[in-house]
């Protein structure tokens, strides 16, 4: 009796097992299929792209993409300068008594 | 060992064995799409590659016509803070000239006569018409015969006083030769000529 139950947990762990390697199999299978298809769509989008510009048509999309970052690193550029006209105006207050001694001196003859 | 602990002991390795088994196919079918998106992103880059060699002219133009008016107005900028800052400077060299000159005094009416002196020495002749505002005509009455004999010039007073903050300005006769010896000419001039060594001053070239 005892014999009997052992053996058919047996065969219900072999089942077990039996299933996780399907439904591995199953897992793997579907990361393929998708990896598939993610690398025919860029194909097929790549070709696309391709043969657009090919035919001169399709440059907007990079050209709007291009103008984009431009533009970014155009406020980049622009917050630099500004960055920089804040140092120049920080002038201190010694340096500006100098530079206006340095006019008055030639101002005024010797 | 009993039957439970046999029993137990298939189902701890059954479980585990499964576990492995699914944890080893998680692992692969992972590797398998990182492979996928490596490969996606390689073709990717490879059509913007090709395509930018199509078009990589205008794209260049598309950046050069953005960012370089950015670094143009940017410099623009600061062009500008450096003529605000120079402009203060001069702002400021002329309230303390005129200051200096609203004053009067000994050493303003020293420099009054240096100015003179100048002018007259680059006129070059002997008989010269000295113009100043009002208050200086004032204290050049006084001294004008005084300073002709100094420079060895005959020097007149014009009686109408200028439109000047301070100094001169100093004519021939027949007002031919005119030297303009006000201090604001020659602030003016400093302005033009001294600009880059007061911008070296306050440090912003």
């Amino acid at each position: 009796m005892e014999m009997e139950r052992i053996l058919s947990m047996g065969s219900r762990l072999q089942k077990l097992l039996i299933e996780a390697k399907a439904e591995a199999e199953r897992m793997v299978s579907e990361a393929q299929k998708e990896a598939d298809e993610m690398i025919d769509a860029a194909r097929t989008e790549s070709n696309r792209r391709r043969m657009r510009a090919q035919r001169g048509t399709g440059l907007e999309e990079m050209l709007a993409e291009e103008e984009k970052k431009a533009v970014k690193e155009a406020a980049k550029v622009a917050k630099d300068y500004e960055k920089q006209v804040e140092e120049l105006r920080k002038i201190p207050a010694e340096k500006m008594e100098s530079a206006v001694e340095l006019v008055i001196k030639e101002v005024l003859p010797e | 060992m009993s039957s439970i602990e046999l029993e137990a002991g298939l189902i701890d390795k059954a479980v585990e064995e499964r576990n492995a088994i699914i944890s080893k196919a998680e692992v692969r079918a992972e590797r398998i799409l990182e492979n996928a998106r490596q490969e996606e992103e390689r073709i990717n880059s490879d059509v913007d590659r090709h395509l930018r060699t199509i078009v990589g002219s205008e794209l260049r133009a598309v950046h050069d016509r953005i960012v370089g008016r950015a670094n143009l107005d940017g410099r623009k900028m600061i062009m500008e803070a450096k003529m605000e800052l120079l402009d203060t400077v001069f702002e400021y060299a002329q309230e303390k000239l005129e200051a200096m000159a609203k004053k009067g005094g000994a050493d303003y009416q020293e420099i009054v006569k240096k100015l003179i002196s100048e002018a007259a020495e680059a006129i070059g002749e002997d008989e010269l018409i000295v113009s100043s505002n009002k208050a200086d005509n004032g204290f050049l009455k006084k001294t004008i015969s005084e300073l002709s004999k100094e420079l060895g010039v005959s020097l007149r007073l014009d009686d109408k006083p200028i439109e000047t903050m301070g100094g001169v300005i100093v004519k021939n006769q027949r007002s031919t030769k005119v030297y303009y010896n006000t201090l604001e000419g020659r602030l003016s001039k400093v302005r033009g000529s001294k600009a880059s060594e007061v911008a070296e001053k306050l440090g912003v070239i």
